[in-house]
């Protein structure tokens, strides 16, 4: 019976070892490929701002929006990627 | 071997028949063929058709009598739905294998704004992009300005006329519901500049997605302009999408002005409204006031208007697209299109096919590609009976003929031209 209960205790606290490790696995996996991934966007959307604003400064100088929308939706068209419009008074 | 290197040589040659065909820049011996890339069948199919359907009243009694020196003006329509891809795919047909003389009355800014890298790409065959269906600044300002003329006035002398108006009668809290592509920025570019000419900023924008149709609800849009209760609302969009705004605006008691630029529809948007207001006993055709960059189509004190008249009587069903075109899946009785029997849009199409025509006649008997654009800055001021002053080129090398607005109003269900006098009776309370 004493043995029974040994038992029952060291299986509980491996099952609980285990769901344990499973779990800290779990949040760290989630946070790396979360950190990964946030600065992938970050850099594909800083090279994709920097590439649309090397490439077309006479349509920026010019104020060309319709232009520069035209070129803006064609990067929208690949999944994952969304922009959000920043304005000033004058620029 | 020797079998080879000749099939190999042929290959490279080309096939001699087509090549007969094309002719390089010339107009070929029989016909002058025109490209147009227009949505003939998607979200905004009712512009296109009708801008073509008043291009062809004006070129069928032309090629009826003998054409141009001779030669047939042909249209060749290709459908792109109002998506930029297609619009691309097409504007190369066009150029590569059908060879045309020039684009003619293209529709939309998003195609547009595409296509014309292309005729940049292809600027050593001296192609053309003229009088597009779309005020935006595009085709106006380096670096594609050189590509393209223009017979109508810019979104940004729409936009500053509408502003000018309202602010003078005090609705200076100014908000934008706009089309979230190419089309709606340069509308929403206008607004910016022509707004800044007073100290004035965007009241606040609310968008849509390209081809939202009539039947989808804008309540989203709706409680924006709620939460911000603007004095006037300018819309930048389509008729399907502007027309189901005004719709919900009216329904939730946002009672505003609205105005709409000419690439809505204003034809188009009123068909739409007028059934809803049938439907649900409200108004919502009053407080509207829409721009347009051809005389009002009911004023046959205009002598272009009633030569247009005339032809869109008599043309009616000989004018009209195929149906492969207007129906790529088949068609319903729901997709039926039901042309309108005069409009803007026709007659800007009408007016189109008069101009491109004028310039025609002034190339002489061998039309080349290349003499294209110096015929047109040689034209100097001419007139197109249209009661206004139009010219190209001159000192400033104009490319776009026009810069008059006309402002009109919905009343007993038609729209009729608003005076400048008018715009009194629109101050803010």
């Amino acid at each position: 019976m004493r043995i029974a209960r040994f038992y029952q205790k060291t299986l509980f606290g491996v099952f609980a070892m285990i769901g344990l490790i499973v779990a800290l696995t779990s949040a760290l996996y989630v946070n790396t490929v979360d950190r990964q991934l946030t600065g992938d966007f970050l850099n594909n959307s800083r090279a994709i701002a920097r590439s649309i604003a090397d490439s077309n400064v006479d349509l920026i100088v010019r104020k060309n929006y319709s232009a520069l929308q035209s070129i803006i939706d064609q990067f929208v068209e690949i999944s994952g990627i969304s922009y959000v419009l920043s304005w000033t008074r004058t620029a | 071997m020797p079998t080879l290197a000749l099939l190999l040589a042929a290959a490279l040659l080309g096939d001699p028949a087509s090549a007969k065909e094309k002719t390089a820049g010339n107009a070929s011996q029989s016909e002058i063929r025109l490209g147009m890339s227009a949505d003939f069948s998607a979200s905004a199919r009712a512009l296109s058709i009708e801008l073509y359907r008043g291009a062809m009243a004006y070129l069928l009694p032309l090629n009826n009598a003998g054409g141009v020196n001779g030669k047939q003006v042909v249209i060749k329509p290709y459908d792109d739905q109002y998506e930029p891809d297609l619009a691309v795919r097409n504007t190369l047909k066009l150029m590569d294998e059908d060879d045309v003389f020039a684009l003619f009355s293209y529709v939309g800014t998003p195609t547009m704004n595409r296509a014309l890298p292309l005729l940049q790409m292809h600027h050593d065959k001296h192609f053309l992009l003229l009088f597009p269906f779309t005020g935006a600044d595009t085709n106006r300002i380096p670096p594609y300005d050189q590509l393209s003329f223009n017979l109508r006035a810019s979104y940004d002398q729409e936009m500053k006329g509408l502003v000018d108006h309202f602010v003078a009668v005090n609705r200076t809290r100014i908000a934008v519901f706009y089309q979230a592509d190419a089309y709606g920025r340069a509308g929403w570019g206008g607004l910016r500049r022509a707004l800044d000419e007073h100290g004035l900023e965007i009241a606040g924008e609310a968008t849509y997605r390209r081809g939202s149709p009539f039947d989808q609800s804008y309540d989203r849009q709706v409680a924006i302009m709620q939460r911000l209760q603007p004095d006037a609302v300018v819309c930048v969009g389509t008729y399907p999408a502007c027309a189901g705004f005004v719709r919900d605006m009216r329904d939730r008691d946002v009672d505003c002005p609205v105005a709409t630029l000419s690439f809505v529809g204003g034809g188009a948007m009123l068909k739409l409204l007028s059934a809803a207001e049938q439907e649900s006993n409200r108004d919502y055709t009053s407080r509207l006031v829409s721009s347009q960059v051809v005389p009002s189509y009911n004023d046959e004190s205009v002598p272009a208007v009633r030569e247009y008249r005339e032809a869109m009587d008599r043309y009616r069903d000989a004018i009209m697209l195929p149906d492969s075109l207007l129906y790529p899946h088949g068609k319903t009785a729901e997709r039926e299109y039901a042309p309108l029997p005069y409009g803007f849009i026709s007659l800007e199409g009408y007016l189109n096919a008069k101009l491109f025509t004028a310039i025609l006649q002034r190339m002489g008997a061998d039309p080349r590609r290349a003499d294209l654009a110096a015929t047109v800055l040689a034209m100097g001021d001419f007139d197109l009976g249209m009661g206004q002053p139009l010219s190209f080129g001159g000192e400033t090398a104009r490319r776009q003929a026009s810069d008059k607005v006309y402002y009109t109003v919905v009343r007993d269900g038609r729209f009729v031209a608003l005076g400048d006098g008018e715009w009194e009776a629109w101050a803010k309370p």
